[in-house]
């Protein structure tokens, strides 16, 4: 098998490309949408080709967002970091305590946790809403980041927990042993060796958990009312779902912008990503 | 060595934070929802618990024919997703993994990207693409299938298939890339022994890689199944559940009774959407609980 | 020993990084004024933004030691921020409610006030506007109560067309009757021109198929005929009512509205394609939307007004009224004085001035007798205080449910799923167990 056959070669091009075709054309499209202008959004050569280029979208958009929501574009990109980094940060110390608790040590009740582990990545953002939101009203925490964060978590940890124990697993039983004699407790053990040679799971579980924090919408939209607090996605989602007219060029310059964060964030780790995927999920 | 007891004491510490979590965004809410569905309550009132209805919220969403409506659409959703957000990668990680692609890396960003960008955008984009003078249309009329252009979203029956698709369009880089992990750790050794037998590609993927790839399919299926259920921006952006409720999933059903402004105005039913949600959760654990038990896998979930 | 340290500064840690967390958000930097008024409303139209700024600019500077802080949010998310925050938190002091099922269900939460008191004992503000004898306030009452303030403007809703395409076709007078429309749309259609665009989408599903019957009707049975089928003494299977959807169904059969009926959006959809030119002409609930129109066809005069096609050969035309942003109060607030002074202040006449500037048409008793420039907003207040022309302001089910399942009917109506029979019956069922 070192050399394709012609037919199969053919058929592996053609079957590949036919996906990057319909994988790219949406997106070259709303690429196209935000370099139109605001007459032109429903015309364009084999829609994707538009008449005139203009870039005029961009710095609108921003404009656009400061006059609906009262905020600037860098205090919205502010707080989408802000809640993003922070959930991120918490998410992988609660998970990668859970992960190498359910890895390295036999106790009871690991089959129920884990079990619970999964299950609950089951709840939908509706069912936290008002209960939630209650919580954070009495506790006084409500239009803060962590309003955010506290809530969110349910979203990463179930599943960076389960990369991380599988991904624990994994781990040569030599090095444990090693370490053991060298005198270090389990916990230098974990803060020493393991989290160290654990990057590709860190990276995948930082990429999950950006992807889906980045993008969140229904929560973020409901626990962060306060103009100055709103996220990205609130943003650039009320523009598209608004009630009145959509400016079709200025939602693609928005989405453009919104997707560009995440697209470097992926660029970045992309490789680790694809190891940490490589060594978490295969023994899922 | 450390006595049992201690090693015991010192996992349940490294949980609490875990357990935390679960007992603030599983438990509570959970708990609230079972007792709010017991209940009336519109929004307003400051008092949450004062007006007790027993099963009448329960009563009410049974005999709605837009609840069972819903039930039917997720459904629809998860068979749909469950089985092309897994085939479609499966294949297409296979041709790549074996295609001898020079730029693999790329390919393989290229089909993740989608995953990158917020569900509502991928919804207002798709939304457009079906509109009744969009892309799809056009492009129908053009080959002379103008018989097929019809009103996509204000169709009875299409929507929901059509949100389908555009999830299965936004995640199936994610499967691809899962897959091909799962590839990659193949022993070499296993294709050379193969090829030494004179197998057929065919055969090898059927007898030596799919077995192989079992774990990695099966955890796809169980990721796909489980934010299945949470579905909401892409519905929500397309359709809103119209045309009058016929492409409604459960958690826009919830929407509509709790917070949607022309919406009934009733917490306590999306309570009990919230009720039903959790027992499809239960019983689903508990299936996979007991397919568990019957299977004999070492240290595995 | 050494063990359990470093557990109890793993803890730490963890807890301490949650704890930076917490403190997020930036502080607001507004200097402690004596008075705060906050306003929330949905009118996030780009003329709405730039009057309420102005106005609430030239309020402040009366009240010096007033802040007004309004937010606008968009319709559809208005009472998902709307709701939490009544049921614990800082609610604002006014906000925007929506007439009939919404404002009654509000009222019946307990959380509007009555205003007419205190509009009685107030000569000042009955020189301004005439909430009790007035027509156009009609619809606020309920059960005798005025529970929400029409601020300042009012929305006629109306027919508008472009008066060039019309003379292309070779009209020189708008179509009236279903007729009229049927023989116009045959051509419009040809030319890929959507006739009379409307919206019947899950955002708007409240209000278009509802009025758009129930100003069918009107053209019949009068002004008053949602208020008489709610009280029951006339019934949704009326001939009157029957035959006023069959002559919308007869439209939509032979191409008079949108093929999209079930899924256009408002504004998206509508308002886009209507500015597009791709529709001859556009129904709306509201002359609001005259600033959302292109700027040379308003100004040129080459938008036109009419009624909604007339359906029977005795109709009577006339325009329904939707009575424009209202305000509520939740009931015996502190600031009522301050709210009430502010409401005031949007009636007066300098206000006036300022709402016309921005293509808002104001309903205060002052502002009648202001000048407009809009050549539009001319012709709408002209065609709609036409003598012998029927106006109503009933345009909208106070009964939630009732209004639910009116939309939902309609919905399938429009979707081919329901007869007109089936419908009325269905609305008569479903009225008899009330």
């Amino acid at each position: 098998m070192k050399r394709l056959s012609v037919g199969s070669y053919l058929f592996t091009r053609i079957v590949v490309l036919i996906g990057i075709f319909i994988i790219l054309f949406p997106l070259i499209w709303i690429f196209s949408l935000s370099i139109r202008r605001a007459a032109e959004v429903f015309e364009g050569y084999f829609y994707v080709i538009p008449k005139h280029i203009t870039f005029a979208n961009y710095p609108e958009a921003f404009e656009y967002a400061k006059n609906y929501f009262n905020i600037g574009f860098f205090q919205m990109f502010l707080n989408s970091a802000a809640v993003t980094t922070s959930t991120i940060i918490v998410t992988l110390i609660i998970s990668i305590l859970a992960g190498f608790a359910l890895s390295h040590y036999v106790f009871k009740g690991s089959n129920l946790i884990n079990t619970v582990n999964l299950a609950s990545f089951m709840i939908p953002s509706q069912a936290l809403l008002i209960p939630m939101y209650v919580f954070l009203i009495k506790t006084g925490i409500l239009n803060t980041y962590a309003a955010l964060v506290i809530p969110y978590t349910i979203f990463t940890v179930p599943i960076t927990t389960l990369i991380f124990k599988n991904f624990f697993s994994e781990i040569p039983q030599e090095l444990e042993e090693s370490a053991r004699i060298e005198g270090a407790t389990k916990f230098q053990y974990l803060l020493r060796i393991v989290i160290p040679i654990s990057k590709p799971a860190i990276a995948t579980c930082t990429i999950y958990s950006f992807t889906l924090i980045w993008n969140e919408f229904v929560l973020a939209l409901t626990f962060l009312n306060k103009d100055q607090l709103k996220t990205f996605p609130v943003a650039v989602s009320t523009i598209a779902g608004g009630q009145y007219i959509v400016p079709y060029n200025i939602l693609g310059a928005s989405m453009v912008i919104t997707i560009i964060p995440a697209l470097i964030l992926f660029l970045a780790l992309q490789r680790l990503f694809i190891r940490g995927i490589t060594l978490g999920a295969l023994k899922g | 060595m450390k006595g049992k007891k201690n090693s015991e004491i010192n996992a349940y510490l490294y949980l609490i934070p875990l357990i935390g979590v679960f007992f603030i965004n599983v438990l509570y809410p959970m708990g609230f929802n079972v007792v709010l569905s017991f209940f009336k309550w519109d929004g307003f009132n400051r008092q949450i618990f004062k007006t007790f209805i027993g099963l009448k919220n329960y009563a009410e969403l049974f005999h709605n024919q837009y609840f069972w409506i819903a039930l039917r659409n997720t459904a629809y959703f998860e068979i749909g997703c469950c089985i092309f957000q897994v085939l479609f990668p499966l294949i297409l990680s296979v041709i790549i993994f074996y295609g001898y692609f020079k730029l693999e890396n790329v390919i393989k960003s290229i089909f993740y990207f989608p995953a990158l960008i917020s569900p509502v955008l991928v919804g207002l984009m798709w939304r457009y693409f079906f509109a009744l003078d969009g892309p799809v249309n056009s492009i129908l009329k053009d080959l002379g299938l103008g018989f097929m252009a019809i009103q996509w979203w204000s169709n009875i029956y299409w929507p929901i298939w059509l949100i389908t698709f555009m999830n299965i369009w936004q995640w199936t880089g994610f499967g691809i890339v899962l897959f091909s992990a799962g590839l990659s750790s193949i022993n070499e050794e296993l294709i050379e022994a193969a090829r030494i037998d004179g197998a057929s590609f065919s055969q090898y993927i059927r007898k030596i890689v799919l077995p192989l790839l079992r774990p990695v399919i099966l955890l796809d299926i169980l990721l796909v199944f489980i934010s299945g259920f949470r579905v909401f921006d892409i519905v929500y952006v397309t359709t809103r559940g119209g045309p009058v409720h016929h492409s409604e999933v459960l958690t826009t059903l919830q929407y509509y009774y709790s917070f949607d402004t022309w919406g009934p105005n009733k917490m306590g039913v999306g309570a009990v959407i919230s009720v039903v949600l959790l027992l499809i959760v239960l019983i689903f654990s508990f299936v996979r609980i007991s397919i568990l038990r019957g299977t004999t896998t070492k240290g595995k979930t | 020993m050494k063990k359990s340290f470093l557990m109890l500064i793993a803890v730490f840690l963890c807890v301490g990084i949650a704890g930076t967390a917490f403190a997020g958000g930036p502080k607001e930097k507004a200097p402690e004024k004596e008075k705060k008024l906050i306003v929330w409303d949905w009118q996030v139209m780009e003329n709405y933004m730039a009057a309420y700024e102005v106005i609430n600019k030239m309020f402040m500077e009366k009240y010096p030691d007033v802040v007004v802080e309004r937010k606008a949010i968009a319709s559809g998310e208005f009472e998902k921020q709307l709701k939490p925050v009544l049921s614990s938190g800082e609610p604002p002091d006014i906000f925007q409610v929506q007439l009939g099922a919404q404002a009654a269900g509000y009222y019946e939460a307990g959380i509007l006030h009555d205003f007419y008191p205190d509009w009685k004992a107030d000569p000042e503000w009955q020189k301004l506007i005439d909430y009790k004898n007035d027509p156009t306030y009609a619809g606020w009452w309920y059960k005798d109560k005025l529970i929400s303030l029409p601020a300042f403007d009012e929305w006629i809703h109306a027919v508008y067309y472009y008066k060039d395409m019309l003379k292309k076709y070779g009209w020189d007078k708008p179509p009236r009757t279903v007729d009229e429309w049927i023989e116009i749309s045959k051509k419009l259609n040809n030319d890929n021109i959507i006739p009379l665009m409307t919206a019947f989408g899950p955002n708007s599903i409240v209000w278009i198929p509802n009025e758009l019957w129930v100003e069918t009707v009107c053209q019949k049975y009068g002004a008053n005929a949602l208020l008489d089928i709610q009280s029951k003494k006339v019934k949704w299977s009326d001939p009157i009512w029957k035959e006023g959807l069959h002559a919308i169904k007869r439209m939509m059969d032979n191409g008079v509205f949108n093929k999209d009926v079930t899924s256009a959006e408002y504004f998206p959809d509508v308002m886009t394609r209507f500015q597009n030119k791709q529709a001859f002409a556009f129904y709306i609930a509201g002359d609001w939307t005259i600033g959302s129109m292109n700027e040379e066809d308003v100004k040129s005069g080459n938008i036109g007004v009419t009624t909604l096609p007339l359906a029977w050969k005795d109709s009577r035309p006339g325009y329904g009224n939707s009575s424009g942003v209202c305000y509520g109060m939740l009931p015996d607030h502190p600031k009522k004085q301050l709210v009430i002074d502010y409401i005031k202040y949007t009636q007066s006449a300098e206000a006036g001035k300022v709402w016309l500037q921005y293509n808002i048409h104001p309903t205060s008793i002052p502002s009648a007798t202001l000048p407009v420039d809009n050549p539009l907003m001319k012709e709408v207040i002209k065609e709609s205080t036409q003598k012998d022309y029927w106006y109503t302001p009933h345009l909208f089910v106070q009964d939630a449910e009732l209004g639910t399942r009116l939309v939902e009917n309609l919905g399938n109506f429009f979707l081919g799923r329901m007869t007109v029979d089936e419908l009325c019956k269905d609305l008569d069922d479903f009225m008899a167990q009330r």
